[in-house]
């Protein structure tokens, strides 16, 4: 097949980008929102207090706030009880 | 009935005046009056604290007296009344007020401008950073102090008061929550809240900070 020839993108060809969660570098991809990253680390947004690049996020805003390339987030996980 | 000045020359002479001039001055807000409020509350009463500002819509039920402050005869009351009775018995010169009714992240600030901390003794893990956004957001020169990971028997060590920001705390593990086996019980629900009620002292005498 000649090199040339045009191919829709892959996996091979999906794209990653750093961001440091509490200290640890992930690697996640562009345009992933804030609330998909939370419910993939396997805990309830709402339960999570959250800073970005030393900006307090409200809750109405996770939902559609776009992790940018290099952020630097500071997560709280609450647990229950009182 | 013991006069104030009784009280307040008793408590001058434990504390030292200078620092009970300011614990007596000092206005604190609790929000949740279970495991952790209702002793926070009764710790800062008991040091002649200035003002009290109360808050849950919740009543007092049999399996609440495994932690909290209440006693059997105060089962079916509002948590609010009957923590008041209990306050008075203890200094009826503190000055209390009560909030009977749920707060939202919204409510908060409204109701708290004025306190010198708040603390943050919420049972319910949504409100816990819904307290602590609304705390570092709208009410800036007030410290806070929540709590977030007290349930079980876990070492007692690993219950740690760390700062968030100036004058703003978090008390617990961090981790420990309700579960099979690991109920929340009054030995270190009690440490927790002990561990949020001398911050709060911390920050009101200006000690704080790391």
């Amino acid at each position: 097949m000649s090199p040339w020839v045009w191919r829709p993108a892959t996996f091979e060809t999906v794209f990653y980008m750093e961001i440091i969660c509490n200290g640890e570098v992930k690697n996640i991809q562009p345009g992933t929102k804030l609330v998909a990253f939370l419910e993939n680390l396997g805990v309830k947004p709402d339960t999570v207090f959250v800073e970005c690049d030393g900006v307090i996020l409200q809750k109405k805003e996770y939902d559609t706030f776009v992790l940018p390339e290099n952020a630097r987030l500071e997560l709280i996980r609450f647990v229950g009880g009182g | 009935m013991i006069e104030k000045k009784t009280i307040d020359a008793v408590l001058a002479q434990r504390h030292g005046a200078e620092i009970q001039a300011i614990i007596q001055k000092s206005t604190v807000g609790v929000m949740g009056l279970g495991g952790l409020g209702s002793a926070v509350a009764v710790a800062l009463t008991r040091i002649g604290i200035g003002k009290l500002l109360l808050a849950d819509y919740d009543v007092v039920e049999l399996s609440n007296l495994n932690r909290q402050y209440y006693f059997l005869d105060q089962v079916g009351l509002p948590k609010t009344t009957a923590l008041l009775d209990t306050l008075r018995r203890i200094n009826p010169y503190v000055s209390f007020e009560t909030i009977n009714e749920r707060l939202t992240e919204e409510a908060i600030p409204g109701y708290f401008n004025d306190v010198d901390v708040l603390v943050e003794c919420f049972d319910d893990p949504v409100m816990k950073p819904a307290a602590l956004r609304a705390a570092v957001t709208s009410l800036k020169n007030v410290g806070f102090v929540g709590a977030s990971g007290m349930a079980g028997f876990g070492e007692n060590n690993r219950i740690r008061t760390k700062q968030l920001y100036p004058h703003v705390y978090l008390a617990g593990d961090n981790e420990s929550e309700v579960g099979l086996n690991q109920g929340l019980m009054a030995p270190r629900v009690g440490i927790c809240a002990h561990h949020q009620a001398n911050q709060v002292l911390r920050i009101l005498l200006g000690v704080d900070g790391e």
